[in-house]
């Protein structure tokens, strides 16, 4: 009961195509009624027992024929429409959640899991209702066919009621066998492209640590365990086919075993002997159609439990207060664990506005954690951030994250134009010329300019088409249109060689010009600059005050300091 | 989709399909038996609308229906059988399939995954072979037992009167010549349909992989609206593709439903005639149905033959790569002592782009060189052919002086470590990590000591899991120091005679890099190292530096010689200090 809930709540707020849908409905039933009508027709052309082939009926048999065409491609049409206007609609809803997510919801899902949300699992939602319905036409034949075996004998029919128990028998054993190796059949592939992908891209590594039979044997486990579960899911579909021909066996059995000897007696005529085999025959088909649809839902149900479970999730919350002129910024006693491993524990400072300060620590000291902090891409567990004295979670996302800006050392650029990427997230328009001089303060004017198309050049995805160091003044320069009062810079310049990084930092320090900056610095030189200079080690502040203070009395900040000396030489 | 875009794909000889057929070590025995098991299926089916017939014109004497009900019992018997054969035969062979060419794979000489897309050779593996293969099999299994049915159905409608042979023989030209037409039309739509859908589909996964991007730029609001737009254009395309599928389908019905007509106007003809019987006109009815669709199905498996063709041709291009010789017992042996390493007139190019020209020097057991250079100055060829990843095209390397090229390959590249700029470590546990490529039993005690010689330990003891914490692949969340640090206690535990490091330190912020430095030198102390950099602040310790430009060797000797000899090295070194300068 619970599930069927979750399910309805998938399509809740999803505007469905009532009309195609009544539509679609109306041509299967169509449909199935010119089946019906064709078993009488069939089994007059087929009647070995009279002398000849009534003309008329061979017109009448001809018109059926065309009509099922009409009908059948009219259905496989509407079929489709239904089937992507609702696969439209929940695709839509799946998007709009995606928007509103916290960010800690990306952590536990794969990004290839959340594409799969969004690319193909609609698609599994609307195969619910189109086989939903599909599902009420089949009960319509079976239950019109039942009455004209009714209406044909009444004796033999009772005799056919017993294909019903076993077609509920086999579809039964069905949506077991096909519930199950669907889960199998996604997990093996899972692991085996998950496999191929990790090593096809490692093949040098193998090589040179001659670990070729190590692979060798670990692969075919691998496609050992793909092969079974191929195997499972194979057999489930020969089963249909089998079960099929099995139901088949049984309603020529019933109506020529049990009809047979009513001929010998007399009391059946050989013609309706042969249009009962023929409904007979159509009940047993449209019996098994709907256990197949029944393998096909089940089939869906692990995409849309993940859809369902997507959708349950909270949404990313803020308060109402636009954020409004230039505050200190503070941390108070702010705790936050990863996944119940503690990042940063009871950390308390204040970021001054107006001022630069750098945060050092080693790898893993919690810095970057708290750049998400301050972006508000994750709520500290205990603990507060402030914006002057107010608590920052009282003023809307929307408001605040558009107050920062954020270059991290591998920010992404998307594909696009440089343009729209220049302007990505800014909702009035930017002319070129200020477009130009952000390019030209980020460094960026010369290869932008020199760069077939201008501002109008495409982006491939990632931005792969620009080198590192391009891309990085392109985000400078995405940063600096922004105009943000707060300036996140998260190791900048750590990927660059050293002619880039020398451009990209001179593009930086006028991006920094009176801004509110917080850095995490990789160089003793970086932090000369800074007010202040915040020392991290793991999860806790060991160490604030301006450089010079720190020169005196920080151990850590002295060798970083020596360190960074010696690299100067 | 991907297999109807790689039908563009030209120049697959039919030759090398067959080769891949042929070494994916088909389950004969199973094929064998599923082939036998279809063709039994067949002749019941030739029988049934016979004996069914005559049940139908009324003569149901116990015989009739006994054999009858036997033909019916017995298919539906046969048919299981089938199934459960051909789910064996298909299934095995995808699974051998698979084995053989990514055993393939793993010989293939390197060079050729220079000019080759990751991504598209693991679909060769995973997609590819299961497609191909699934189908090849079906095909073997498949289309002479149909065949054998279509020739003794053909006969005993034969047997009743030749014309209707003729009337349903006649049509096969006509669907086929139609179904090459109308499919070559739909073909080219589609193809242009799954296009724009393979776009729009790509747009919304990179959106959805760019997630935190979006958010922190606070874009939601037009990222909506951008999604919606996608989305509803996507529904358009698939519209599309339906309208498209639903045209084919009626034209194939149409002229399915054209031909049952004409047949059976043809039957009640010779009926009226009396050429033929009534019993014979029902048995003709019910095989007249049963023969079209096979005779399509025929039709169509020749189009998926050349699907099959399209779909192995990837697998081919591997199968006809040429293979390193692993096992292959080089005539010399790995020398014991004095294992100078020494580059003699080394030429080399990739295709016709010259990489290195006439470089000579020598790497002297027991001593660190560096090798500097701007980039493309061959420095990284020089490790690739030092690892035998390629082969000089002219000069040699001489280990121990003896050609490289003469030694057994894995005993060879079992005396080299190789740490490069992004570090390589496969997913699963920290101890499988670290175990990697050893080649031997190792205890706890040995992996704990390796991860503190390499400054791992802490992070490892750390862990609730300890060795056993889990890696997610390429690394997950460990930082970038860290998975450098596992690779270093990797090949200290693999401890090979020779250390080649390719700027295992440059995707590192300096403190780190330092460290990691640290850790080298400390690890593999009194090893030979040959390492490739372009901090020249590294090379003032090493006992030779050698420095390429465009290929060529411009200088060899130590930090103060070439100063005072090379110019070239005194600009680098005048450059980066600048830069230095620069940064503070």
């Amino acid at each position: 009961m619970k599930a069927i809930k979750r399910y309805v709540n998938i399509f809740r707020g999803v505007r469905l195509p009532w009309i195609s849908m009544l539509v679609l409905l109306t041509v299967s039933v169509i449909e199935v009624t010119l089946g019906l009508a064709s078993v009488e027709l069939t089994a007059s052309i087929i009647d070995a027992s009279q002398n000849a082939i009534d003309g008329q009926r061979l017109v009448r048999y001809a018109v059926n024929l065309a009509l099922t065409v009409a009908a059948t491609v009219l259905e496989t049409y509407y079929g489709g429409l239904v089937d992507q206007k609702i696969g439209a609609g929940v695709r839509v809803k799946i998007w709009d959640k995606l928007m509103r997510l916290p960010l800690c919801y990306y952590d536990t899902e794969s990004a290839n899991d959340l594409v799969s949300r969004v690319t193909s699992d609609p698609g599994s939602a609307s195969t619910y209702i189109t086989v939903g319905i599909s599902c009420i036409t089949t009960v319509y034949a079976t239950v019109t066919a039942f009455t004209q075996l009714f209406k044909f004998h009444t004796g033999l029919a009772t005799w056919s009621l017993l294909i019903i128990p076993c077609t509920v028998g086999i579809g039964a054993i069905y949506s077991i066998l096909s519930y199950h190796s669907s889960l199998l059949g996604t997990r093996a592939s899972a692991k085996t492209v998950g496999y191929m992908t990790e090593h096809v891209h490692n093949l040098r590594l193998i090589r040179a640590l001659g670990t070729e039979g190590v692979e060798k044997d670990k692969s075919r486990a691998i496609f050992k365990r793909q092969y079974w579960t191929d195997l499972y899911s194979q057999s489930t579909v020969g089963y249909i086919a089998i079960s099929i021909q099995a139901l088949g066996c049984l309603s020529l059995a019933i109506s020529f075993v049990a009809g047979g000897r009513m001929v010998a007696e007399g009391t059946l005529s050989v013609g309706t002997l042969i249009v009962f085999y023929g409904f007979s025959s159509m009940v047993s088909i449209h019996l098994s159609n709907l256990f197949m649809a029944f393998g096909s839902i089940v089939g869906a149900n692990g995409a849309l439990k993940k859809v369902s479970q997507l959708l349950e999730q909270a949404d990313e919350t803020g308060g109402g207060q636009a954020v409004d002129g230039e505050e200190d910024i503070v941390l108070e006693n702010v705790s936050f664990a990863y996944k119940d491993v503690p990042v940063l524990s009871d950390i308390s400072c204040r970021l001054p506005r107006g001022k630069v300060t750098a945060i050092v620590g080693t790898n893993g000291a919690g810095k970057s954690t708290v750049l998400k902090l301050l972006e508000r891409m994750y709520k500290p567990d205990d603990g507060r951030i402030l914006f002057g004295d107010r608590d920052v979670e009282d003023y809307s996302l929307e408001s605040w994250r558009r107050a920062l800006a954020i270059v991290a050392q591998d920010t992404p650029l998307m594909s696009g134009t440089v343009r729209e990427n220049l302007t990505y997230g800014l909702d009035r328009e930017v002319s070129d010329e200020e477009l130009y001089e952000a390019a030209r303060l980020a460094n960026a004017y010369d290869f932008i300019t020199e760069t077939p198309g201008g501002l109008d050049a495409e982006v491939g995805p990632g931005g792969t088409n620009f080198s590192g160091g391009q891309r990085q003044c392109l985000a400078i320069a995405r940063a600096i249109v922004r105009a943000p009062r707060y300036l996140l810079l998260d190791e900048a310049t750590s990927n660059l060689d050293a002619k880039c990084e020398d451009e990209v930092s001179t593009a930086l320090d006028r991006l920094m010009e009176g801004r509110t900056t917080v850095m995490i610095a990789h160089s003793f030189r970086a932090t000369l600059a800074a007010d202040q200079v915040i020392v991290m080690d793991n999860g806790h502040i060991v160490g604030m005050g301006t450089p010079e203070e720190l020169l005196r009395t920080n151990a850590y900040y002295q060798t970083f300091a020596r360190r960074g000396e010696k690299e100067a030489v | 989709m991907k297999i109807k875009k790689r039908e563009r794909n030209p120049e697959v000889r039919w030759k090398s399909v067959f080769q891949v057929v042929k070494r994916s070590h088909i389950p004969w025995l199973w094929v064998a038996l599923a082939f036998a098991v279809n063709l039994v299926q067949n002749e019941l089916l030739i029988r049934i609308p016979t004996s069914t017939a005559s049940l139908l014109g009324g003569s149901l004497e116990a015989s009739a229906m006994r054999d009858t009900i036997f033909y019916y019992v017995s298919y539906a018997v046969v048919l299981t059988v089938w199934n459960l054969l051909f789910a064996q035969a298909s299934c095995l062979a995808v699974k051998r399939a698979r084995d053989n060419l990514w055993g393939k794979m793993l010989r293939v000489h390197m060079s050729f995954y220079d000019g080759n897309d990751p991504a598209e050779l693991m679909s060769a593996v995973t997609s590819d072979i299961s497609y191909g293969i699934d189908q090849t099999t079906y095909l073997m299994i498949y289309l002479i037992p149909e065949l054998y049915y279509v020739y003794r159905a053909t006969r005993t409608i034969g047997n009743y009167h030749w014309l209707l042979v003729v009337g349903i023989v006649a049509f096969v030209p006509i669907k086929y010549v139609y179904s090459l037409i109308v499919g070559k039309i739909f073909y080219k739509a589609e193809a242009g349909i799954y296009e724009e859908i393979g776009g729009l589909t790509g747009y919304l996964a990179e959106r959805v992989r760019n997630l935190p991007l979006i958010k922190t730029f606070t874009n939601e609001k037009s990222e909506r609206e951008n999604g919606r737009r996608t989305v509803n254009k996507l529904a358009r395309a698939n519209m599309k593709e339906v309208k498209v599928g639903a045209a084919s389908s009626a034209m194939i019905q149409v002229i399915d439903f054209i031909q049952q007509f004409l047949l059976i106007v043809l039957g009640v003809v010779l009926l009226q005639q009396k050429k033929i019987n009534m019993t014979q006109w029902v048995a003709f009815f019910l095989f007249s149905q049963e023969l079209t669709n096979t005779m399509s199905h025929v039709v169509n498996e020749w189009l998926a033959i050349k699907m099959v063709k399209a779909a192995l041709c990837r697998a081919a291009k591997i199968y006809d790569a040429p293979e390193e010789d692993l096992e292959a017992p080089g005539d010399e042996p790995i020398p014991e002592t004095g294992r100078d390493v020494a580059f003699d007139s080394v030429t080399f190019s990739y295709g016709d782009k010259p990489a290195l020209r006439d470089v000579s020097f020598t790497v002297p057991e027991g001593q660190t060189v560096a090798i500097v250079g701007l980039c493309g100055s061959g420095k990284t060829t020089s490790l690739n052919l030092l690892e035998r990843f390629y082969r000089p095209d002219g000069g040699q390397i001489t280990l121990g002086g003896v050609d490289i090229g003469r030694m057994p390959l894995d005993a060879y590249r079992r005396c080299f470590s190789y740490v490069q700029q992004r570090p390589e470590i496969f997913s699963g546990t920290v101890r499988e990590a670290l175990t990697y490529g050893v080649g031997r039993e190792v205890t706890d005690g040995e992996i704990l000591e390796a991860a503190r010689v390499t400054g791992i330990a802490d992070y490892i003891e750390k862990q609730p899991q300890g060795l056993d914490t889990p890696i997610a692949p390429s690394g997950g969340s460990l930082s970038g120091g860290q998975v450098q640090r596992l690779v270093l206690a990797r090949e200290f535990l693999r401890g090979a005679d020779v250390l080649l490091l390719d700027e295992p330190t440059s995707a590192l912020d300096a403190q780190t890099a330092r460290g990691v430095q640290d850790a080298v030198l400390t690890t593999f102390s009194g090893k030979t190292i040959i390492m490739v950099t372009h901090d020249l602040n590294l090379t003032r310790s090493v006992d030779k530096i050698v420095v390429l430009e465009d290929g060529e060797l411009v200088g060899q000797g130590t930090y103060d010689s070439l100063m005072a000899a090379c110019p070239l090295f005194g600009e680098m070194v005048a450059a980066q200090a600048r830069e230095r300068e620069a940064e503070a």
